[in-house]
Parts: C-alpha cells; structure tokens; sequence
C-alpha cells in the first residue's frame, strides 16, 4: 500500500526536520504539496510534530476527506488542509495566503507529474512561498532515470513524464534559483523502485530504466550554506550500489 | 482545525453507486493487499485509536472509496 508509504520519514533529514518542527522558540512550518491523504502528516504527528505547523496542500478534496477518515482525526489535526493547486497564482486564492510562510516543503511522488516547464513553474512557486530561511528546504522523491529525459507514461494524467536524472534534476533548480534570484543546493540520487502499479508490467519498468530520484534542496543564503555533508555522503553512496545493480541488470 | 475542507464529511467521499468498476489501476482486490507496515498499525492504534483487531478492516474499507484519480498518485 504505496498510500501508507511514509516516504518523508525515510529521507536522510528527517530526524532534522522533526526537530526543527518541535521547536518551541522557533518552529517551522511545512507544506506537503501534493499530500494526498496527507499520511507523512500524520506521521509527522505521530512522531511529535505539533499538527498546527503542519499544511497539507491537494487538488482533488476527496484525498483530503478520505485522509481525515482513514487517519479518523478530524477533530483532532489542528494543521491546514487545503484544497487547490500549487499553480494557482491569484491574489485571493487558497494558496497565496501562504507565501512567505514556509520552511520546508515535502514533495513527494509530485514533480514528476508535470512537464519540464510546469515543473520549472512548481518549483518557483514553492520558492515564493517559503521565508527567507537559510534552513528552507525541499525534499523528496519521484520516478527517475539515469539519463532525464520527457517520455511516454502509462501513469500520468497527460501520458508523458519528465524522469529527471541528479544531474537534470540539479538544472532544474539552477533554473528554479535563476527565476526566483535564490540559490539552493541539489542532493539528488537515484535507487530501484519496487513495481506497484497493477497494469504496468515489470518490463515498463526495466525496459525503461525506471529508478527513484530522491532529493533534499537546501536554500544557499548570504548567512551561510545549510548543506547537510552527512545526507551528502548517504546520497553518494546510494548513488554508486544502484549504479551498479543498474549495470548488473543491463548485462542480464 | 483551520482548514477549508471541514465541512466536508466522510458520506461525500463515497463513490457514487455507479462508480464500482474495478478494472482500473489502482484498484486491489482484498486478498491482494500485503500486510501494513508496523509503523502505520502503531499509528492506527495510538493516533487515530482503531481497535487493534479492526485496523486492516478500517483501511480496507477506506482504500474501497480512493478515487480513480489516484492513478496518478500511486
């Protein structure tokens, strides 16, 4: 059950974020874009997290209704949900009452929904809508490859995917910092994914090369650079197994 | 709870008494769903207080009315 899949809890900077949220002189606030069901929420509360630094932000509201009856916390997740589209850019939309609000942002399983030039257009409003924090920070993760490049999906609303290697993925955001005049710092790398979609034949994913681009984006500010070496030595050392388990399994 | 959505109650996610075609993706039989992560159980038991021996049953019964749009999501 991919749903119940608590990716944010797996990525290398997690703990840092628990904590940063649980701050009580200083708390950070997060924006899961995309949060479905919004269980890395929930397990971010579970976990200690207060639920009023906590913003859920999905397009469909069934997710959103589905996720307070799964999780049965209607009542008692204090956080945001909201229902709207990160590329909603109207003054008086549900999104924009957010700019300038938050530290860190889960984007899990949501970049690679989108064009490359939507995905420029993601990136930069997520930049607008985060403090001037030298700690700001996205993460997370979605299908990739060793080569990026747009191709055919049978997963996506529009049939066509962009899997970003590290290397397109870190382009991405030198186009993202150039937009917004910020600057951040890509740790990207890659690792094999199980199969989960029924329909799609483990030979889609073979075939394709299909692997997943995990990420943490730290923003570079003029107080200092916020780079985590020890996520960037996890990163590096993923990035060489699963280059050679890719090259294992092109030689089969 | 601060959120635009709180007036939306659990019968409104139900999927109309139309929509049970199960030949779409992201849809998985009972038998087919494996085992939940211990982590989700612990936080089924002690965050959301689901009977222990009722967890699997609330989230099957829940899975059973995600929107087809979850295609794109899973």
């Amino acid at each position: 059950m991919r749903f119940l899949d608590f990716s944010l809890a797996k990525m290398p900077s997690y703990d840092k974020i628990l904590a940063r949220l649980c701050d009580t002189t200083a708390p950070a606030r997060l924006l899961d874009v995309g949060c479905c069901f919004g269980q890395d929420l929930r397990r971010l509360v579970a976990d200690g997290a207060p639920s009023e630094n906590l913003v859920g932000l999905e397009l469909e509201p069934k997710f959103v209704d589905l996720g307070f009856g799964l999780f049965a916390d209607r009542e008692l997740f204090k956080g945001q949900m909201i229902v709207g589209s990160i590329f909603d850019e109207s003054v008086n939309g549900p999104v924009a009452s957010l700019k300038g609000s938050i530290n860190i942002v889960n984007a899990a399983f949501f970049f690679h929904l989108f064009s490359l030039d939507d995905q420029i257009k993601l990136g930069v409003n997520l930049v607008n809508l985060m403090k001037d924090d030298p700690k700001a920070m996205v993460l997370g993760r979605h299908l990739g490859s060793s080569i990026g490049e747009e191709r055919s999906s049978p997963m996506a609303p529009t049939g066509k995917m962009y899997f970003h290697s590290p290397d397109s993925f870190k382009s991405l955001w030198a186009t993202i910092s150039e937009r917004t005049q910020t600057t951040w710092h890509v740790n990207a790398w890659l690792e094999v994914t199980s199969t989960h979609t029924k329909g799609v034949g483990e030979s889609w994913w073979t075939g394709n090369q299909i692997l997943m681009l995990h990420f943490e984006v730290h923003q570079v500010t003029s107080v200092g650079v916020e780079t985590n070496l020890q996520t960037e030595r996890v990163g590096t050392w993923w990035s060489r197994i699963f280059a050679r388990i890719l090259q294992v399994k092109q030689r089969k | 709870m601060s959120t635009e959505v709180s007036n939306l109650e659990d019968e409104a996610a139900k999927p109309a008494a139309n929509d049970d075609n199960k030949n779409v993706p992201w849809y998985t039989a009972d038998e087919d769903v494996p085992e939940l992560d211990p982590r989700a159980y612990e936080i089924f038991a002690n965050y959301s207080h689901i009977p222990p021996d009722t967890i699997r049953a609330h989230v099957l019964k829940k899975v059973s009315n995600m929107p087809a749009v979850a295609l794109s999501k899973n």
